[in-house]
């Protein structure tokens, strides 16, 4: 398929974000990303370097102060607030540093919660999907545990369930692994490149974990603001 | 109207010979149109002077000739000559004959007038051989008798109206009784009078009543310290108890009442009734009032009690145009206990106002705190797609949640509060009083429905502000 391009999910031009404040702090200046469907890449880069405003504004959290950003194709800055909601709910699926699960709820329903917030309640059929995946990632035991009964790998292998509920077509990990041993960290990591590539889904993680960055299809760097390709060539982007 | 008829036709008009008018020279051609068809001798004299000369020999000739001929005839005439007799054929003709006769002329429509009463005439407005129009008044009569008669009908009609009035009318307190918001109709009558032991008399308000009527307007038998007022007999009395320590007597005792009609009645006190408060009234009965205040059968005053005290300025009102009689409520007799209980209800809902603006505040900051501490969830659940008004709904069924929640505990405990304040008995403050509530309360179903509901309402509405605070919350802040 070498010379096809395949279709873009993430697109970025020129995207620039300075914080506001007394002294206005530049963080991104000028950032030119394109991934594509069912694309692995990390970034990685040192703490401060925007890493995680990158990654915000690719999930449609935070906005950029200048640039386009294209998410599947639709430019983010012309949706209103109910669009963006739609937007994180179907199009962007995010794991955070921390699982970022909610402690009244069991292993299974936050995991599920993403299809009871997009329609009411999860069909039997999608309950039975979400189930399959938990089992996949060995939480076949801890359905029905909370959050605060299981160590930090359960709860982030939960968390990456929960990103893929709604079938996304992008999953931002921001430093997935970076609260879990090193043990736990490459199992959550294998298991991202596995559904990443069983359900086609485009995977961008932020890390600072080198090793497992090269792990990835395609890894980049944000140094001062500025992306740089590291490694791997440009051209990997057609798939 | 007599009309002469004269068809006689005018005969032996002098035309002699015909005279060829078109003939002759006119020089004024009007004169024969003033001639047409009588030419007189007007016209003969005219024809004579306008005759030519050449005509004139001619003119002689023709006298000579007629003269000679009437000689010869009166000749012929005078001399004895045989009777010519004519002999008439008769034979069928039609003769022209004129008559004369009288005869009488009416009109086309004819009208009989005449008057239907009897009467003077007064004066006639009309002369004979006047036209008239229909209608219009040709003679007026004078009819005294009549009118007199019309006075009388009307006086009788008027007198049979009072009597059917008087004998249709319904006894006046079952009439007033349907009348919306009365409770009870007492007729009694009231009047001043001097109660007397021995010497000093001492003065008193008289009410003279049926006791079981008396007693659905002003409770004495639930005030009475001794004695009974049920089944007061004609010559017993029931009086206070400041009137029975000044007059010094007890239960049994006898006195005497002179009413301001100045009869004097001796009485049997039949009970004695505090209220506790200032002097009342002595209680006798209807005919012992009526017979002493000299009024027979009449009662002077009606005592209507209603259900709704706030109503009675509508009920006065309407007692006295219905009645025709002076109807006093209350509330215009006593205009400064209403201002004291208008200002008493006030303050009250001053005060649940309050209450509710200052519960609402602690709503409000509860539940922004409650945003604040959720921050995190708030964050996590938009980051997963939630939208502003999912996460808005959220915390107003959270402030739902607390609002009917505070609002049942609060009545339940208000409730209770109340019904233990009821419960405490003060002393009799008077000589054989039942002990009455500290707190006379009422608990109305309505009142406490309608708390719940405003708090309710306010409480939803104070948790409007953090519930849209947490709406707008920025994911990425919310979870920093």
């Amino acid at each position: 398929m070498i010379g096809v391009p395949a279709r873009l999910v993430i697109e970025t031009i020129s995207l620039k974000k300075t914080y506001p404040g007394k002294v206005p702090t530049p963080v991104l200046f000028g950032i030119d990303l394109r991934v594509a469907a069912g694309e692995f890449v990390s970034i990685i880069g040192q703490s401060g370097s925007g890493k995680s405003t990158l990654l915000n504004i690719l999930g449609a959290l935070d906005v950029p102060t200048e640039g386009l950003v294209k998410i599947d194709g639709v430019d983010i800055s012309t949706l209103t607030e109910d669009g963006l909601a739609v937007l994180r709910s179907q199009v962007v699926g995010f794991v955070f540093q921390a699982h970022f699960l909610l402690e009244e709820l069991t292993c299974l329903e936050n995991a599920v919660l993403p299809i009871t917030i997009r329609k009411g309640s999860a069909t039997p059929e999608e309950t039975e999907w979400i189930t399959s995946l938990l089992v996949r990632v060995g939480l076949g035991g801890q359905l029905h545990k909370y959050p605060d009964t299981m160590s930090g790998g359960e709860n982030q292998r939960c968390a990456i369930v929960r990103a893929l509920a709604n079938r996304p077509r992008i999953v931002l990990a921001d430093e997935p692994t970076g609260n879990l041993d090193s043990h736990s960290g490459e199992e959550v990591f294998r298991l991202m490149r596995q559904m990443s590539s069983e359900i086609g889904i485009a995977f961008v993680m932020v890390t600072h974990d080198e090793r497992l960055a090269r792990a990835a299809d395609r890894v980049l760097s944000i140094e001062d603001g500025l992306m740089r390709s590291l490694s791997k060539e440009e051209h990997e982007v057609m798939a | 109207m007599n009309l002469e008829t004269n068809s006689a036709v005018p005969s032996g008009k002098p035309i002699e010979k015909p005279v060829d008018v078109s003939a002759m020279e006119l020089p004024n051609p009007a004169l024969v149109v003033e001639g047409g068809g009588v030419l007189t001798a007007r016209g003969g004299a005219y024809l004579k002077k306008a005759k030519p000369k050449s005509s004139r020999v001619r003119s002689w000739l023709s006298v000579a000739l007629i003269v000679a001929v009437a000689a010869g005839g009166a000749a012929y005439w005078l001399i004895d000559r045989p009777l010519e007799v004519a002999i008439i054929r008769p034979v069928l003709t039609s003769v022209n004959e004129t008559i004369a006769s009288s005869g009488l002329v009416g009109g086309v429509k004819e009208s009989v007038i005449g008057a239907s009463f009897n009467g003077a005439v007064l004066r006639l407005p009309v002369k004979l051989g006047d036209h008239v129009q229909a209608g219009e008044t040709l003679a007026i009569l004078k009819n005294n008798i009549t009118q007199a008669q019309v006075t009388q009908a009307e006086t009788a009609i008027v007198t049979a109206q009072a009597q059917l009035k008087q004998t249709s009318r319904g006894p006046l307190a079952s009439e007033l009784q349907v009348i919306p918001n009365v409770r009870a109709v007492t007729p009694a009558v009231a009047g001043q009078g001097f109660a007397s032991k021995g010497a000093n008399p001492v003065g008193v308000s008289l009410i003279g009543a049926d006791p079981a009527q008396q007693e659905l307007i002003t409770p004495v038998t639930k005030n009475l310290i001794g004695g009974h007022y049920e089944g007061l007999a004609a010559d017993e009395v029931v009086i206070d108890y400041e009137l029975a320590k000044d007059l010094n007597v007890g239960v049994g005792d006898r006195i005497r009442i002179t009413s301001i009609s100045g009869i004097p009645e001796p009485l049997r006190i039949a009970g004695i009734y505090s209220k506790g408060q200032g002097r009342g009234s002595a209680y006798v009965t209807l005919r012992t009032g009526q017979s002493m205040l000299g009024i027979g059968n009449a009662v002077n005053v009606v005592y209507v009690k209603v259900i709704d005290i706030y109503g009675a300025d509508a009920v006065a009102e309407r007692l006295s145009v219905l009645l025709d009689c002076e109807a006093k409520s209350w509330s215009s007799e006593f205009p400064s206990f209403v201002t004291s209980l208008q200002a008493q209800s006030a303050s009250a809902y001053l005060i649940s106002g309050f209450t509710l603006i200052a519960s609402s505040f602690a709503i409000a900051s509860v539940l922004i705190v409650s945003v604040q501490r959720k921050a995190k969830q708030i964050g996590i659940l938009k980051s997963i797609g939630a939208r502003g008004n999912q996460i808005l709904l959220v915390f107003l069924f959270e402030g739902l949640g607390i609002a009917v929640a505070g609002s049942v505990t609060g009545a339940i405990a208000g409730i209770t509060v109340v019904y233990l304040l009821s419960l405490p008995k003060q002393t009799a403050v008077r000589v054989g009083g039942v002990p009455e509530s500290l707190f006379p309360l009422m608990l109305d179903p309505l009142y406490i429905l309608a708390a719940m509901g405003a708090a309710i309402v306010a409480t939803v509405l104070a948790a409007l502000l953090p519930a849209r605070s947490a709406a707008m919350m920025n994911p990425v802040d919310a979870m920093r």
